[in-house]
């Protein structure tokens, strides 16, 4: 009886994700799936929670069924392009463009210290001649970065249509040094894209550009990043985006989550969101068929007596469904039980979301130790990463997960290479694109 | 003295052509200035109708917002509630943050809410504004707006721009992107249509440590201020997008460049196909909001059109120089060829007076030597007097071919003086005995005071020469006049000789005149006698050759020379 009542406690808030079940699966909907990773807590103290939200994308029928794009690349050809980088960015671009058709809209946009459309908006047709245009692409200059992806969202927005996937893909080798360079103006730049609907996806090649300023753009309007070391590579990362491109199922995914009874936000981890009082709003661009992007919310929860359930949060999810090119909505609501039982609330843990919820709290401490060492504190900067392998380590044990130890894998020998002085550049952009893919849940 | 001619010729050539040439740089300077007066107003037209371009930005999207503006007051009914205001801001792609002014002044903020919890990006929205909310003064009505002060002066530059356009000279500005913008719905357009004409609004530029923000205020009809804070970012962006790129931009500047330039004078733009660093020709500080911006147009200094005139310029000079340096050329020959003619006219003159000196000489030897002859026979004085006459006659000959040889040798001056030891007063004595017979038939009587009385070193034959011309003279011009009186004396260390004749004298307009080689004075007295012109001339120089002089003296009746000759040490 008495476990019977536990059983039923902790079993609501999964009975009420079946419930929603029905709604995920059917064909052509995101799914929209909410989980504790503690979904039974300790009676009787204040205490912390991650809450989980996960969407899923459904499979997209065929390729004929995709939707249009309309893709700007921005490509740099500055003069340390010169060589077998532009050669290899000029290939690429072709070979993605390739694998366009006829219903997609590309541009390309090459700058140095000028800016120049080398292809103006236009329809797949002709693809001659818009190759013809990339293989004239000459390297020389300095960098105009802001203006090169000020006029690539100009070509998207000629025909910008919340219908399509409308993408800008900057390429760059260098730092931006004409016009504005701050990582934290680009990053604004790619939040008024982000509003109109426009992602932009960055890749930095070679070992010369800025890439808090790539991952900030990219960040804002949640795009991809790519850190593409050897040129020869751009081809199949080019791939990859384009392949992501033509996959999108859903657009304009924006997650309002209101916090229920008391219960307090403390963060959203990984990834942008605006909380105000118990709301957290948050918006990803774009979602893949058959991917899952999940965000991790940490909450405050007061105290409740053993035995009762509480309702901590109503989630609505509003998005743009590209299959059936129409607004969808989605709601859930995540509950929790409280038990004085230590083991009854071990063995409700949810694997998964604890999985994802610490995976975003090591990927979080991994920027703060990116920060420490900015700072010059590399001891710190280590300190934090042994904790977070620690974390992890422990999290690994008791969830018997390989992704969590090949996290702590990686954690650890973070922390060896984060003090040499040889190689940080381009570890520092190793780490930049590994906390970017993990946060944003990059497919690529 | 040799080289006269063609330093003249030179000179002749380089003058017009320096002249002309200087004159060429003048005008050519001038030209310059008015090209570059042109081209300064070029540039600044084209800077201007950028700035134009940039303000129409700004039109565009206060028309943008005040619609914008009017939608929130009409949906919220005036209440502006949080929940609608951060609905539109998470969708507006041109408004990064919103903020509400209410109550007396517009000093009491209304949004973000000051009772309610605030997001993070909202909180440091409200910390930076804090100091701009202070200060209501900047949320001025239109009238007294900057902005609308401003607003004239771009129309006037656009009307200026756009009648130079018409001269074809400078390539119409694309028309620029409408600003992307659902609002479509047809209340709205009536909406902007009232908005406009009713309510103040305005625009300030904001410097927060993030750098420069634009802000647009609108105020409603119960007197509220919205404040629509754009997103500096995408402002910036937009603004690049009106503004001409890659090869569009080259054909529209050429060879040159506009620059975009923010406060702290980091280029934010850039296009045209000139790309040096260097000073800007002009900058043209951009209108509000933009107040510390500025465009900088860049070229090189010197055009190509300047070195093409330089070269128009100098290639008719060089034509004119070449054709006086032939013409020079050519006088030059002809002036060398005369200068041959009349040496060889003097070498031939010098021959023949050679040539006609050695029977002369013989036809006096022998006629003396029977003169002698026939003085000892006292035979008929009529055979003397022929006698006479023709030894008279010969050493007459015999000193102008003497004149003739001296004066070419002077020419050619090759001159050269034999000194000897002589005694003056006897030789001026011999002298002036070979006169005496034609002297007494012109009807002169000479008499001499002889002065010096000794032995000196003095170049015989040019005192006799002398002598000898003005003897000759006193012969031709002052017959029947007398008296000739000759003196000698010795002074320090030269000769003088004087000679006075009682004749009509020299005018005194003739008396410089006379030395002059082939000059004769010509008056009564003097017309129908011979003579070649050379004597005085010859005389002069041989004095002066002796280191002394021959000169007039003035005073008294008749012609009074002084002869003055150095002495050899």
């Amino acid at each position: 009886m008495h476990t019977g009542i536990k059983h039923h406690c902790w079993l609501r808030p999964l009975l009420l994700l079946v419930l929603w079940l029905p709604l995920a699966v059917q064909a052509r909907e995101v799914g929209l799936n909410l989980s504790l990773a503690t979904p039974v807590m300790d009676a009787g103290s204040t205490q912390t929670a991650f809450i989980k939200i996960a969407l899923q994308g459904f499979e997209q029928e065929s390729q004929a069924q995709r939707s249009p794009v309309n893709v700007a690349i921005v490509l740099d050809k500055s003069g340390s392009m010169s060589g077998e980088k532009i050669a290899n960015a000029r290939e690429a671009a072709i070979m993605a463009i390739a694998s366009l058709d006829a219903r997609d809209i590309v541009s390309v946009i090459s700058y140095d210290s000028r800016v120049q459309v080398v292809v103006p908006a236009t329809r797949v047709e002709d693809r001659q001649s818009i190759y013809r245009a990339i293989r004239r692409l000459q390297a020389g200059g300095n960098t105009a970065l802001f203006a090169g992806v000020s006029k690539g969202a100009r070509e998207v927005r000629k025909f910008l249509e919340r219908q399509q996937v409308s993408r800008v893909i900057l390429l760059s080798d260098g730092l931006a040094n004409v016009g504005p360079q701050s990582p934290h103006e680009l990053g604004r730049l790619g939040q008024s894209l982000a509003k109109e609907g426009i992602s932009v996806t960055t890749i930095g090649l070679g070992l010369g550009y800025n890439e808090d300023l790539m991952t900030q753009l990219a960040g804002f309007s949640d795009g991809n990043h790519a850190f593409v070391e050897n040129a020869a590579d751009l081809e199949r990362v080019f791939q990859y985006e384009f392949g992501d491109v033509m996959s999108v199922v859903a657009q304009d995914l924006n997650i309002e989550i209101r916090c229920l009874n008391g219960v307090r936000p403390l963060r959203l981890i990984g990834r942008e969101a605006e909380v105000i009082g118990d709301r957290v709003r948050t918006r990803l661009s774009s979602l893949y068929s058959e991917q899952e992007k999940f965000v991790i919310l940490e909450v405050e929860v007061p105290a409740h007596a053993a035995g009762s359930t509480l309702d901590l949060a109503e989630v609505q999810l509003d998005y743009n469904n590209l299959a059936l090119r129409e607004k969808r909505q989605l709601s859930g609501l995540v509950q929790v039980a409280f038990s004085a039982s230590e083991q009854e609330v071990q063995q409700a843990v949810d694997k998964l979301a604890l999985e994802s919820a610490v995976e975003q709290v090591a990927n979080e401490y991994s920027r703060q130790a990116l920060e420490r060492r900015d700072q010059g504190d590399i001891e710190g900067a280590r300190s934090i990463l042994q904790k977070s392998a620690k974390l992890l380590g422990s999290k690994a044990d008791s969830l018997s997960s390989p992704r969590l130890e090949a996290q702590k894998a990686e954690a650890l020998k973070d922390a060896d290479e984060i003090s040499s002085e040889d190689d940080w550049n381009r570890k520092r952009k190793e780490l930049r694109e590994r906390q970017y893919k993990r946060s944003t849940q990059q497919t690529y | 003295m040799r080289y006269r001619a063609p330093l003249l010729l030179i000179l002749l050539v380089l003058l017009p052509v320096l002249l002309l040439g200087w004159l060429g740089l003048r005008l050519q300077h001038n030209e310059q200035q008015l090209v570059g007066l042109q081209l300064q107003t070029l540039i600044e037209q084209q800077l201007q109708s950028v700035d134009q371009q940039l303000q129409t930005h700004f039109r565009q999207l206060e028309g943008v917002l005040a619609q914008q503006a009017q939608r929130l007051q009409r949906q919220t009914d005036h209440d502006y509630s949080s929940e609608n205001l951060r609905a539109f801001i998470k969708d507006s792609v041109y408004v990064e943050q919103l903020f509400v002014l209410g109550g007396d002044g517009n000093s009491e903020r209304l949004f973000p809410p000051r009772f309610a919890p605030l997001s993070q990006a909202e909180q440091r929205f409200v910390e930076q504004m804090q100091p701009l909310w202070q200060s209501p003064d900047l949320f001025r009505p239109a009238a007294a707006d900057p902005v609308d002060q401003r607003q004239q002066a771009p129309v006037l530059a656009a009307g200026d721009s756009s009648s130079y356009l018409a001269s074809g000279q400078l390539r119409a500005p694309s028309a620029p992107a409408e600003l992307a913008l659902d609002l479509a719905d047809a209340d709205s357009v009536t909406a902007k249509a009232e908005a406009v004409a009713t309510a103040p609004s305005g625009w300030i530029a904001w410097h927060a440590n993030t750098g420069l923000m634009q802000v647009y205020w609108w105020r409603d009809d119960q007197g509220r201020t919205l404040g629509f804070v754009l997103n500096s970012a995408r402002l910036l962006s937009d603004l690049i997008n009106r503004l001409p790129e890659g090869e569009l931009g080259d054909r529209q500047l050429g060879n040159a460049e506009i620059r975009l330039l923010d406060s702290r004078g980091s280029t934010l733009y850039s296009w045209g196909g000139y790309r040096a660093q260097g000073n800007a020709l002009r900058v043209l500080w951009l209108n509000h909001p933009l107040g510390s911006w500025r465009l900088e147009y860049h070229a090189p200094a010197g055009t190509q059109a300047g070195a093409q005139g330089a070269f128009t310029q100098v290639a008719p000079l060089l034509l004119l120089a070449l054709g006086l340096g032939l013409l020079g050329y050519l006088l030059y020959r002809e002036h060398g060829r005369e200068l041959r003619l009349a040496r060889q006219r003097v070498n031939f003159v010098n021959q023949v007076s050679h040539e006609l000196k050695t029977p002369l000489t013989n036809v006096r030897l022998y006629a003396e030597m029977l003169q002698e002859r026939l003085a000892d026979d006292e035979q008929d004085p009529v055979v003397l007097r022929y006698l006479n006459v023709i030894t008279g006659e010969s050493q007459r000959l015999s000193r102008l071919i003497d004149n003739v040889l001296s004066f070419s040798r002077l020419q050619r001056q090759r001159l050269q003086l034999r000194f000897e030891s002589a005694d003056v007063d006897e030789q001026i004595d011999r002298i002036l005995q070979t006169f005496v017979p034609l002297l007494l038939q012109r009807g002169i009587e000479a008499e001499f005071a002889a002065g010096i009385g000794a032995r000196l070193r003095y170049d015989a034959g040019a005192l006799e020469q002398i002598l000898n011309n003005l003897l000759s003279n006193c012969e031709k011009y002052a017959p029947n006049s007398g008296r000739l009186k000759l003196e000698s004396w010795l002074q320090g260390s030269s000769i003088y000789i004087r000679l006075q004749d009682q004749g009509p004298g020299i005018e005194p307009g003739e008396q410089q005149r006379i030395f002059e080689p082939f000059y004769r004075s010509s008056n009564k007295l003097t017309d129908g006698v011979a003579g070649t012109g050379i004597g005085l001339g010859l005389a002069r120089e041989l004095a002066r050759a002796h280191g002394g002089d021959l000169t007039l003296e003035p005073g008294g009746q008749g012609a009074c020379f002084l002869i003055r000759l150095e002495l050899k040490p």
